[in-house]
């Protein structure tokens, strides 16, 4: 340990690993979730209702995903930043055989806190799939014309707080402000098993 | 503030250099297995943390160990490796310190990063910052500022929303954040500084006293030395003076009975010689008789011859006229009493004398004080008849249980000092002085009182009558030892007490106060 070769070894191969471990969380910590085209409209035989004159929120959930907890804090943001300017569905999955327990999380507990907001279990997928989310923390804005304006996370990252273009954009158009992006990286646990579990039922 | 005085470097001497180099070991290793501690619970922390709160990742019903976990595990312990190893290996190794700093600013900005940059998470740098200056190594902090200040623009540029929260802060942003750790490090930085100078100081100053400790230890131990050689000495003096006293004791002994034996032989001499005058007066009686016989032995048989013869007759007459019978039947017997009487007396002073010169004992026994007081009076009388009478006053006391010998001595020279004082006072005139000798018994004990009616003890003096040679009489009358053999034989040898009264032109009195049944005294040595 004391020779000078293999000092600079030793921290040579620490730095490296240092390096090396930091990029994995880095990776990790930026690596969006899968994330497919909505549908443009708000679909007809969607069990959920748009809301008449106002626009409509649904976020996709997976009730176990910790790394959700950060898109359900943001979600309150935008509540109170635009309060009332959308009726608020948050859309837990359920996987085939599941019970009523499944979504007895903190997950669940902290969508129920939010002023607002709907909490609905797809029991069978169905919504899953016919909104074509693959993502948990996915959120589809559709306009008071049932017309989707955004599609995306509102989370910086895979579970972090804090201000991030996907929260701006969201509240930028519920206040009215049309010439935001229309999409953001979605951050979360995949929903995939659970919509091919839910289209085979 | 109080001011640190501190000497310049190359003033230092190597005690005070070791002293610092010794105490900052020992706040660097206290620190170190702080630090070593800090990293594992850090570590311990993140895992558990990770664990419960995100400990499964989801695709859909499926779970997966969570990213988080592995994380926890293998970034923390990656961070850990290099400064837990040379903590092990090398804890006061400078490279040990820096790869401390390095690693516990990483912890920070790991914490950060999984709290998604929260502003409160950044209270993690400036609390490390002030641990790591606990090594009082100035050198740590800007170390570790590098190392926030390079996470910060690494990651701002890269993503800005880990480290501050924000997806598009101001470029300037890792000025703002650098500026406050480099502040706190420059703060810290001094802070060490002056703890060094402080512990400086202190080691100065703690080598100023192992100096001194050391040059009192070394004075302790000549001290030491000098007095062991002392003791040894005085041990031996003390062993030369007990013997000198004991020869001392001895020699005074024999002195008193030189000085008595003239005393002595003066008392027997006179009953010798009245014995002898005697003897002679019936020697010359027997040898008139004897005369007187043979003449009448001639007329007898003259007679008896039948001629009695004038002549012898004659001569018989003669003979009786000059043996002077009336006279002899008178004297010749009183003569006779008188040798008598003076063989009685040199049988008594044999005898007292022989009391007196009592063999020396090393056990006490009983004897009868008032008979070893008249037996020492009787052979000291020619040191005091001359000037003085005796006044004998023995009371009825018991037994005594004492080293007789050694009492008799001690009597004995109070006595001749009595005749001595009396001497003195009477010399030149025709007057008689008065020696009091009494005893009694008072409770427990026998006291004897000797007084005198001599010119008292002066008052310069008095404190000094028992030291050993100290003496007022001329060279050969005294040697100084009586009055001191005389409280060693009471006081120590007995456990008894000698003290005196005394009254300038009228007198002296000594007390003996005997125990009488010896117990305080012990074993007489």
């Amino acid at each position: 340990m004391s020779s000078a070769p293999t000092i600079a070894l030793s921290l040579a191969a620490w730095c490296l690993m240092l390096a090396g471990s930091f990029g994995i969380v880095a990776e990790y910590s930026t690596t969006a979730g899968d994330q497919r085209t909505p549908p443009a409209v708000w679909p007809r035989d969607s069990a959920l209702h748009s809301a008449a004159g106002r626009s409509t929120l649904v976020m996709f959930m997976h009730p176990r995903c910790p790394c959700s907890r950060a898109s359900l804090a943001e979600l309150e943001a935008i509540v109170s930043a635009a309060p009332d300017r959308a009726l608020i569905y948050v859309v837990f999955m359920r996987p085939d055989g599941a019970g009523a327990e499944w979504e007895d999380t903190d997950v669940w507990a902290s969508a129920g806190r939010i002023e607002g907001v709907y909490r609905v279990v797809d029991r069978t997928g169905e919504e899953i799939e016919r909104f074509n989310a693959r993502t948990s923390g996915l959120v589809l804005l559709y306009d008071a014309h049932g017309e989707l304006r955004f599609s995306g996370g509102i989370t910086a990252s895979r579970g972090h707080l804090g201000d991030n273009v996907g929260r701006r954009t969201v509240i930028g158009l519920l206040n009215g402000d049309a010439s935001l992006e229309a999409e953001h990286p979605v951050y979360g646990c995949a929903l995939h098993d659970a919509i091919e579990s839910g289209s085979t039922r | 503030m109080s001011a640190i005085v501190e000497r310049p470097a190359n003033a230092r001497t190597p005690l005070e250099r070791e002293i610092f180099d010794r105490h900052l070991a020992v706040v660097q290793a206290s620190t170190s297995r702080s630090f070593g501690g800090l990293l594992l619970a850090q570590w311990l922390l993140a895992v558990t943390i990770s664990v419960v709160v995100s400990p499964y990742s989801w695709d859909g019903g499926v779970r997966h160990v969570h990213l988080h976990v592995w994380i926890a595990i293998v970034v923390g312990g990656v961070i850990n490796a290099l400064p837990l190893m040379l903590l092990r290996k090398r804890p006061s190794w400078w490279l040990t310190r820096q790869s401390v700093a390095v690693a516990q600013m990483l912890w920070s900005g790991l914490l950060i990063h999984v709290t998604g940059g929260r502003i409160e998470t950044h209270f993690h740098i400036f609390g490390s910052l002030a641990f790591l200056a606990f090594y009082r190594d100035w050198r740590l902090l800007p170390t570790a500022t590098l190392v926030v200040v390079a996470d910060h623009v690494a990651r701002g540029l890269l993503w800005p929303e880990s480290v501050y929260g924000v997806s598009n802060p101001e470029w300037w942003r890792f000025l703002e954040h650098g500026a406050w750790v480099l502040f706190e490090s420059v703060v810290l930085a001094l802070g060490c500084l002056r703890l060094i100078d402080e512990m400086h100081v202190s080691a100065g100053r703690e080598a100023e006293l192992e100096a001194l400790n050391s040059d009192v230890e070394r004075r302790v131990e000549l001290r030491t030395s000098e007095l062991t050689v002392a003791n040894q000495s005085l041990a031996k003096e003390m062993t030369t003076r007990l013997q000198m006293e004991a020869e001392l004791r001895q020699a005074q002994k024999l002195e008193s009975v030189g000085r008595l034996a003239a005393g002595v032989a003066h008392e027997i001499n006179t009953p010798v010689q009245f014995v002898s005058d005697s003897v002679h007066f019936v020697r010359d009686a027997m040898t008139a008789i004897f005369r007187l016989v043979s003449a009448l032995v001639v007329v007898e048989r003259s007679v008896l011859d039948g001629r009695p013869s004038r002549e012898a007759a004659d001569d018989a007459g003669v003979a009786v006229e000059e043996a002077d019978l009336p006279y002899l039947t008178e004297h010749v017997p009183r003569a006779l009493d008188r040798a008598l009487e003076g063989l009685e007396r040199v049988a008594v002073i044999v005898r007292w004398m022989k009391e007196f010169a009592h063999p020396d004992q090393n056990q006490m026994h009983q004897a009868d004080l008032n008979r070893a007081i008249t037996s020492t009076l009787t052979i000291a009388r020619n040191e005091y008849k001359y000037v003085a009478d005796v006044d004998l006053d023995l009371g009825d006391i018991p037994t005594v249980c004492c080293l007789v010998g050694a009492l008799n001595q001690a009597v004995l020279n109070i006595v001749v000092n009595a005749a001595h004082a009396i001497g003195d006072a009477v010399a030149g005139t025709s007057n008689r002085g008065r020696i009091g000798v009494r005893t009694r018994r008072d409770g427990d004990d026998v006291v004897i009182s000797i007084s005198d009616t001599g010119g008292g003890i002066p008052a310069d003096i008095q404190g000094r009558i028992f030291d050993p040679f100290f003496t007022t009489k001329e060279v050969g009358r005294g040697t100084g030892q009586g009055l001191s053999i005389s409280r060693s034989v009471v006081v120590e040898q007995h456990g008894g007490q000698i003290d005196f009264e005394t009254e300038a032109g009228k007198g002296t009195t000594f007390l003996i106060r005997l125990p009488i049944d010896g117990a305080s005294a012990g074993a007489a040595s």
